[in-house]
């Protein structure tokens, strides 16, 4: 059959030029189709949509609305403190995740105690002390100020003899000290003048301090306690060592319940973290935002002092709390607790024109405490003037509500919505920074079909 | 042989001719059935009326002309593109309470024609 066809062809050359005008034709047809012929299916359809959308206002109404909180999208700022865990996502929403930070100090240290009311109940020496070995310093239990035990040194021999030996502390780091609290017992039985010794180590030598018994002579305990203010001693690997000296038979010294304490000046720790919030204030305009508040949720390990909180003040240049409803702090009670504030009507000093507020969170004074707190939630929210508008939508077409217009005497307002409302429901909507105007006025819907509504 | 090539030129030629006007012809009708647009608002002031447009169709609109009543008026030139908005300002001192009938008409010849009052 092809064959024959073609053969028909080669006998009729003007076929070819047929089925040239056949197939152009064809393309012809389907140019018509599409670009007329469906697109007017298409426009007919569109015209069809917008007749049947059926949108209506059924309400409109001025309300005060809150908006969602607005958390931090940045790390804090720690000015004084230090971060220990967490990020400031942990921040953003009150749940089991918090950023903790701790105070550090400013000034001294404070207080440490190095060895803490040392009875020598256990291992003897104690660890990280140390002996005169084969010396006869040993953990008695002849005699003790605290517990069962002592550390015990018996004499041996007589005349002129008799046992040497000493008992040393731990090296202690003294180097920022401003003074060294020693605090201990030792017996006495038997003992003579310069055959018990106090002696501290100045980092080159051992000086010796005290002879015990120009202190105390008689037999039994006796209660030592110096506040060593000489600054010589002040060093890193600072040392306290008993030297008991040529005691004889029947003689005996102890050491019990001994209590090293460095005091390196008041310390005064204190925490203050910086960030800030950003709104949108095409969403939120400024001229609507009736006030602003600020809402923490944290846990702070001690109660001894208040916490702060503050905007920073784009018209002076200075974090305050000043108009705030609360300048008196926040005072925690070791749980979670929130601590709210609200901007009042001062908050335009604190809002910069792009939306944005700095907040600062504080302790009241650097004290002597190290205060560890913990952040679930910090976040800002705007208090705006907004209009709800309550929609119906009677077709069985969902409605693209575009535009909202706020028509009085003296103004047109417009404003861009997007807001859908599905066939047969009614929908409220709240716009923020729309104000009803106080006289009469008319509000228009438009849909994205190009139907309007009026109130 | 010559004589079935140069049939061939020729139904060529004269079919891509067809092909070439039904394209601008179906192109221009097309555009013109695409085109909608909506008058969102009307806001009369001093000398001026405002008419916020809306492109609702398919296809971008250029404003050729505004009518108030019979006589065409000057106009800021306005283009939208599809989904579109913005003001037409038409200049006119226009009286007050006072029905006026505004005609927009596209560059493709689409024509929306409403009355609209004046305020007191």
């Amino acid at each position: 059959m092809l064959i024959t066809t073609c053969r028909r062809f080669k006998r009729n050359k003007r076929g070819v030029s047929n089925i040239i005008v056949v197939a152009l034709s064809l393309v012809i047809i389907l140019a018509i189709v599409s670009n007329i012929v469906l697109w007017n299916y298409e426009m007919t359809q569109l015209d069809y949509e917008k007749i049947k959308e059926e949108i209506s206002v059924v309400n409109v109404e001025s309300v005060v609305t809150d908006s969602p909180w607005f958390t931090t999208q940045n790390e804090y700022t720690v000015t004084s403190g230090t971060k220990t865990s967490g990020t400031y996502v942990d921040t953003q929403a009150i749940d089991t995740d918090f950023e903790r930070f701790t105070e550090t100090t400013s000034g001294g240290s404070g207080s440490t105690t190095f060895i803490k009311e040392e009875s020598f109940e256990d291992a003897f020496p104690p660890k990280g002390w140390g002996v005169t070995f084969g010396s006869n310093w040993y953990k008695g239990n002849e005699e003790a100020q605290d517990g069962k035990f002592s550390a015990f040194f018996e004499g041996e021999g007589w005349g002129g003899g008799g046992e040497s030996g000493y008992l040393t502390t731990p090296s202690m780091d003294c180097s920022d000290a401003e003074s060294i609290s020693i605090d201990f017992w030792w017996f006495d039985q038997g003992l003579d003048y310069d055959d018990f010794e106090l002696e501290l180590y100045d980092g080159h030598k051992w000086i010796t301090h005290q002879d015990l018994n120009y202190v105390e002579y008689w037999n039994g305990w006796h209660h030592y306690t110096e506040t060593i203010k000489d600054g010589h001693y002040f060093v890193s690997d600072f040392q306290i060592r008993w030297y008991a000296k040529t005691v004889r038979d029947y003689e005996y010294a102890g050491v019990d319940l001994v209590t090293v304490t460095k005091n390196a000046g008041t310390a005064s720790y204190s925490l203050e973290l910086n960030t800030s919030f950003d709104f949108d204030v095409s969403e939120y305009p400024l001229d609507s935002i009736q006030t602003i508040e600020i809402q923490l949720s944290y846990r702070a390990s001690d109660v001894s002092e208040n916490w702060y909180l503050q905007a920073y003040n784009w018209a002076s240049s200075s974090y305050s709390d000043s108009g705030f409803n609360i300048t008196t702090g926040h005072t925690p009670t070791t749980g979670w607790d929130y601590y709210a504030v609200n901007l009042t009507d001062t908050w335009q000093n604190y809002v910069r024109s792009d939306g944005t507020i700095n907040i600062r969170f504080l302790d009241q004074n650097p004290d002597a405490a190290q205060t560890t707190v913990d952040i679930d939630f910090l976040g800002v929210k705007v208090k705006t003037d907004g209009t709800k508008f309550t929609l119906r939508n009677d077709a069985g077409l969902t409605a693209h509500i575009v535009s909202v217009w706020v028509i009085n005497s003296t103004s047109h307002e417009r404003y861009d919505v997007n807001i859908f409302v599905n066939p047969a429901a009614t929908k409220d909507y709240t716009q923020y920074g729309i104000v009803l105007p106080e006289e009469d006025y008319t509000i228009k819907v438009v849909t994205e079909r190009g139907n309007i509504a009026v109130y | 042989m010559l004589s079935s090539l140069l049939l061939t030129v020729i139904a060529v030629a004269g079919m891509s001719l067809a092909i070439g006007a039904t394209y601008v012809i179906t192109e221009g009708l097309h555009d013109n059935m695409g085109e909608r647009l909506l008058v969102e608002d009307v806001w009369f002031t001093s000398n001026q009326i405002s008419l916020y447009v809306r492109n609702t169709g398919k296809v971008a609109i250029d404003v050729d002309a505004v009518y108030v009543g019979r006589t065409r008026q000057s106009f800021a030139p306005l283009s939208l593109e599809q989904n579109k908005h913005g003001w037409l300002n038409v200049t006119y001192s226009w009286g007050a309470d006072t029905a006026y009938e505004l005609k927009i008409v596209t560059r493709r010849g689409t024509i929306i024609v409403d009355y609209y009052m004046s305020p007191i």
